[in-house]
């Protein structure tokens, strides 16, 4: 899901006296990238490399994303470790909760809200004048 | 309703996002496969928190994901959550959606993120209601128009900042990934 598959085509293009390059219509196929598409351009000693502006935005925020997803497991392996897969959640254990159906979960979320909303009584308070809207 | 340029800076997560989200985090982590629901509603949260998104939930979520007996299933997700506190007019206006048919939990959802306060950051409101309920979009949606004139007609009566309170938009996990990665 989300996830770009890596097809590799290389060919030779010469630049031309003005210092342009033209992309075969091949090149263009497969790397996804069509007129008017804006381009990175990173060049090295020997090396230039082009890269989708907006692919490369999503290829960092993929990268963001898996370091997200390490921290939060990083915090639930740790909440585990300290006792939580005994009493993991409303009193059943991790393998208790796990082996509830959809129903029976959602139904659980729906219980609990409701003791929350009894709990937790909606108290109105004047917002500053200063605060902004977003 | 998303177009390229909106670029939403916080977030109200409603209860089946954060279930959803929290039992994908679990069988991940477990080494479990996830229904595709699961997968969605846990990408879009770490979408947002690699986007330095404002996170929220209503007080009467973070009040269950505090509770000492449900720490450890809240762990992943709780430091990243901000408290909103009701403001003025969220009872009136939650109201007012519930005669335009939204039901009562909603109603509250979708006020909250009118008229919800951010003490931290002196702010009220949020830009999108992060929904797994298809069902409340496709109304909010078929109603908007009459929404924001009942909204219109409301806060237009009101001193500032009320009167500059603003209606979500409500998306779905799904729609929020093909967003951002379409």
């Amino acid at each position: 899901m989300y996830e770009a598959k890596e097809v590799n085509t290389m060919m030779t293009v010469t630049v031309d006296p003005m210092g342009k390059v033209g992309l075969p219509d091949d090149i263009l196929q497969t790397s996804h990238i069509q007129p008017g598409t804006e381009l990175v351009v990173i060049a090295e000693a020997g090396k230039i490399t082009l890269i989708d502006r907006q692919g490369l935005a999503k290829r960092d925020l993929r990268e963001r994303m898996q370091a997200v997803d390490g921290e939060m497991r990083a915090r639930l392996r740790h909440a585990l470790e300290e006792g939580g897969e005994e009493s993991f959640f409303a009193g059943l254990s991790l393998k208790k909760y796990l082996a509830l159906s959809e129903e029976e979960e959602k139904a659980l979320w729906t219980r609990l809200l409701k003791e929350a909303e009894r709990e937790v009584k909606i108290v109105e308070h004047d917002i500053p004048p200063h605060f902004r809207s977003v | 309703m998303l177009n390229m340029t909106f670029r939403p800076t916080s977030v109200l997560f409603d209860k089946g996002t954060v279930r959803e989200a929290l039992r994908g985090a679990v069988r991940v982590e477990m080494g479990l496969s996830l229904p595709p629901r699961q997968q969605s509603a846990y990408m879009a949260i770490q979408a947002l928190r690699a986007e330095d998104v404002r996170l929220y939930v209503t007080p009467q979520l973070l009040h269950i994901l505090h509770r000492p007996s449900n720490l450890p299933i809240a762990s992943p997700l709780l430091p990243d959550l901000h408290p909103l506190t009701a403001g003025r007019y969220l009872r009136r206006w939650a109201r007012r959606l519930r005669e335009e048919g939204v039901s009562r939990e909603d109603a509250f959802i979708v006020s909250y993120a009118s008229f919800g306060l951010d003490e931290r950051a002196e702010s009220f409101g949020t830009d999108v209601v992060l929904t797994t309920d298809v069902a409340l979009k496709v109304h909010y949606e078929t109603h908007f128009d009459r929404l924001m004139e009942r909204f219109h007609r409301m806060t237009s009566q009101l001193k500032v900042p009320y009167r500059d309170a603003g209606l979500p938009t409500l998306i779905t996990p799904e729609e929020l990934l093909d967003w951002l990665f379409a």
